[in-house]
């Protein structure tokens, strides 16, 4: 759930497909859930070489 | 306009035939049950009981409650799932008032509900003023399936049937002249705040299945936020998702009843507006964009009333509509559980799964993680038939906040809260 | 005649009329006689209840040797064989509101007597004390200091009788951070409503739960040789193997655990089950990969992208109070340092 993911902190965020199955398709096809998969991972991958591109919208305590 | 004649019952039996006399209703269960085997060949049997406000009497197993209702016109009974689609906002609709008809389920998932219906608890609490079911007469429906049926198509099944009953047990009972009338009509209240209802029926963290009915009928698997007349949903228009255990809630919903005693006095009722809590991010924001375009600028609200249902994940989509309408100027007061308590006390440091600074007016009906300690009783009504299992059951019972059933009641209808000190 | 009620009040140099700003520096002294505020509050006791003295302290001072003048107050206090101490109010002086918190924890640890103070909402000695202290709700200045005083009395007095307060909200002070379970007399429907209204209308009302803050986390540097990298994948949607042998709850998880992947291209569903109940999980029990993407884990791999850690880490992240998850994430943490592990790649339902 992103926005929660955005209120705690977390810095670096791909949005998944969906609570029950974040990198699936429970709608899909093998084919198009494997691509779902690959498109996510390598995204998070990405992510994590790139500065975080933003902060915690939440101010200090 | 829509009018609710009351059939008021004081008493509950079984007979051999079905009435409501003198207050007192008498059921003709061989033809509740030939009826309802008859309608459905996926129950096998049904077997009857029955339990009344302060009995030490504990039913367990709870797959829905139903207030018995039937429509005093030709209109249609839960439109879509036993009537016709029609709208269902006007006309008569005669209700046994102070009866329920409450189906358990053999399925796991239900295993862990309870509904006392007499006793005390450690803290003094008596079970009537936690829960309104325990407040009621039930004719409790046990069913047995045919081979094979179970998962959703037993529930499915337990769907129909509950409902079936409850309309049967009011075409036959209610009879005559009621005992008192109740008219829903909003009429226009100029000069007064404008107060919407954003209601959201299902979460998709258990995404609704093919032919399960919640919305005139409809599964609501991809619902794109609808306005409707509150009329629709005192009417029958909206029923429970599986598991969710509390259509009398919604054919009484505590926060349309409350808005309608308020409305042409201190506020203007604009309207309902039914959602989701949608389980891809997507969806959840479009959702949260037609949402607030509702609310401001078609049915032009100045504040806006938000329940939930489901576990935490709901939160957010509650949460991210009511702070987008902040942002255009409605205000908002949400009703939700709180969620800071692993234990029996709640602490501020909660564990809210969200925290927009503009949700300032934020109602509790209680912490998910609180322990209730229900006393012992004499009498369970269950499912199972396993001695061990129901002499377990009648003992004292440590549950948690969720499985009292009417207890935790998220939309509106409960007293019990966590109190911040 | 019943022992009179023996109140000790505390200023700060400034209202104990011993200076401003510049005598900020003075030390811990007893004055026998009221002065500034505590002469209004002599005018407000009643029979039977007496100003037995009043502590005085300097801002810096207190804040400077905060122990040893803790100390010494509490030896003074503790002379004067009080009842009740009240301290403040500070409105919105900070290092006021502070030393009158520390005071007043101390006196109820060391002395076992109610305290009350007064602040307003922002002085920071609310934020830290406000659980261990009953703080009156006072503005930003002292035009109200009689009123306050008579305030922070009254709830001293009731306090000294044993009585139990009622809600924040109503009584004036701010809330302690407790919740408590109680049966309302209205429904939370007609709550709801009532506290719209009161919004709309701009009128005060409480709201019955309190938001969470969270501090902001400096983000750790990027991943600089991503092909030569150790990332782990991590998931709070309860993954574990068949039957559970870490018993992680389903709910409010206290455990956490690390299940090798080492020689597996893919998760077997029939391996695996998942301890959650915040949401349908038939879908991932069909295709675990759906929660832990192992297989294309391992092809991305396989093509040099990075190198995949030999465990996936495993949770439940359903209604978890955050200090668990913290704890939780703590105790990860330090698993995948001591593993080097270069990146984490979280999935959560």
């Amino acid at each position: 759930m992103t926005p929660v993911a955005k209120m705690v902190g977390s810095n670096r965020i791909v949005t998944g497909n969906g609570i029950v199955h974040p990198l699936g398709d429970a709608e899909g096809t093998p084919e198009s859930e494997h691509a779902i998969r690959r498109r996510i991972l390598k995204e998070a991958l990405v992510m994590l070489t790139k500065p975080a591109e933003r902060r915690s919208e939440s101010g200090p305590e | 306009m829509l009018t609710l004649n009351y059939y008021d019952v004081h008493n509950l039996e079984f007979g051999d035939a079905t009435r409501l006399r003198g207050g007192t209703l008498t059921v003709d269960t061989g033809a509740l049950r030939t009826h309802l085997l008859d309608a459905d060949p996926r129950l096998a049997d049904v077997r009857f009981d029955l339990a009344h406000p302060g009995e030490r009497c504990r039913i367990v197993a709870i797959f829905d409650t139903v207030e018995p209702r039937a429509r005093a016109d030709d209109g249609s009974d839960f439109p879509g799932v036993i009537g016709p689609i029609r709208p269902v906002g006007e006309g008569a609709v005669r209700v046994l008032r102070g009866a329920a008809i409450t189906m358990l389920s053999p399925a796991e998932r239900a295993a862990s509900s309870v509904l006392d219906m007499g006793g005390t608890l450690p803290e003094g609490w008596r079970v009537q003023d936690l829960s309104v079911y325990a407040t009621l007469h039930h004719l409790v429906v046990i069913p047995t399936f045919a081979p094979g049926i179970a998962g959703d198509e037993a529930n499915n099944t337990l769907r129909y049937a509950v409902l079936r009953a409850a309309v049967w047990l009011a075409d036959q009972a209610a009879i005559g002249a009621p005992d008192a009338q109740e008219h829903f009509e909003l009429n226009p209240a100029p000069g007064l705040p404008r107060v919407a209802y954003v209601f959201q029926v299902h979460s998709h963290q258990r995404p609704s299945v093919p032919g399960e009915p919640i919305f005139y009928g409809d599964n609501m698997r991809h619902l794109i936020p609808v306005l409707v007349h509150p009329n629709e949903v005192l009417g029958g228009a909206v029923v429970q998702g599986y598991g969710a255990r509390g259509t009398y809630m919604l054919q009484n919903h505590p926060v349309i009843r409350e808005l309608y005693s308020r409305h042409g006095v201190e506020l203007d009722f604009a309207g309902v507006v039914i959602v989701v809590a949608h389980q891809t991010a997507a969806e959840r924001e479009r959702g949260v964009a037609v949402t607030t375009q509702l609310v401001k600028h078609v049915l032009r609200c100045d504040g806006a009333i938000f329940t939930k249902t489901g576990g935490g994940a709901p939160h957010v989509d509650m949460a991210e509509m009511a702070h987008q309408c902040e942002q255009l100027g409605v205000k908002t007061t949400l009703i939700a559980w709180e969620t800071s308590s692993g234990g029996d006390e709640g602490s501020e440091d909660g564990s809210a799964l969200f925290n927009h600074a503009d949700l300032t007016a934020i109602v509790n009906v209680g912490s998910n993680g609180y322990n209730f300690r229900l006393p012992p009783v004499e009498r369970v009504i269950s499912p199972s038939s396993d001695a061990a299992v129901l002499d377990r059951l009648k003992g004292a019972l440590t549950v948690t906040a969720s499985q009292p059933h009417g207890v935790l009641d998220q939309f509106g209808g409960g007293r019990w809260t966590m109190a911040l000190y | 005649m019943p022992n009179p009620t023996r109140i000790v009040l505390f200023l700060n140099q400034f209202f104990g009329q011993l200076g401003g700003e510049e005598h900020a520096g003075v030390g811990p002294q007893l004055m026998a006689d009221p002065v500034g505020p505590g002469r209004a509050l002599v005018g407000l006791l009643r029979d039977g209840e007496v100003l037995a003295g009043t502590l005085v302290c300097g801002d810096n001072y207190f804040a400077e040797n905060e122990a040893s003048a803790t100390e010494a107050l509490m030896t003074m206090l503790q002379g004067l064989e009080p009842d009740l101490l009240l301290a403040g109010p500070a409105f919105n002086a900070g290092r006021y509101g502070m030393a009158c918190g520390a005071l007043c924890k101390a006196a109820q640890q060391t002395l076992g007597i109610p305290t009350v103070s007064g602040m307003y909402e922002e002085n920071p000695g609310r934020d830290i004390y406000h659980k261990d202290v009953l703080i009156l709700r006072t503005a930003d200045n002292a035009r109200q200091m009689r009123d306050n005083l008579g305030q922070m009395l009254s709830l001293g007095r009731r306090q000294v009788a044993g009585e139990t307060l009622g809600k924040p909200a109503i009584e004036g002070y701010f809330p302690q951070g407790r919740l408590v379970p109680q049966i309302e007399a209205k429904s939370s429907a007609a709550r709801a409503t009532d506290m719209l209204l009161a919004k709309l209308k701009g009128q005060p009302f409480a709201s019955e739960v309190q938001l969470p803050v969270f501090r902001p986390i400096p983000a750790p540097e990027p991943v600089a040789d991503m092909p030569h990298a150790t990332i782990a994948l991590i998931t709070d949607g309860g993954l574990v193997p068949l039957g559970n042998p870490d018993n992680i709850e389903g709910r409010a998880s206290t455990r956490w655990g690390a299940y090798s992947v080492e020689g597996k291209d893919h998760l077997d569903a029939k391996d695996y089950e998942i301890s959650h109940g915040g949401y349908d999980a038939r879908y991932v029990l069909a295709d675990p990969h759906r929660l832990v993407g192992l297989d294309v884990a391992r092809e991305l791999e396989s093509e040099g992208a990075f190198k995949l850690h030999n465990a996936f880490l495993s949770t439940g992240g359903l209604s978890n109070p955050v200090d668990n998850s913290r704890r939780l994430g703590r105790e990860m943490a330090v698993y995948l340092k001591e593993k080097g592990i270069d990146g984490v790649i979280l999935t959560s339902t």
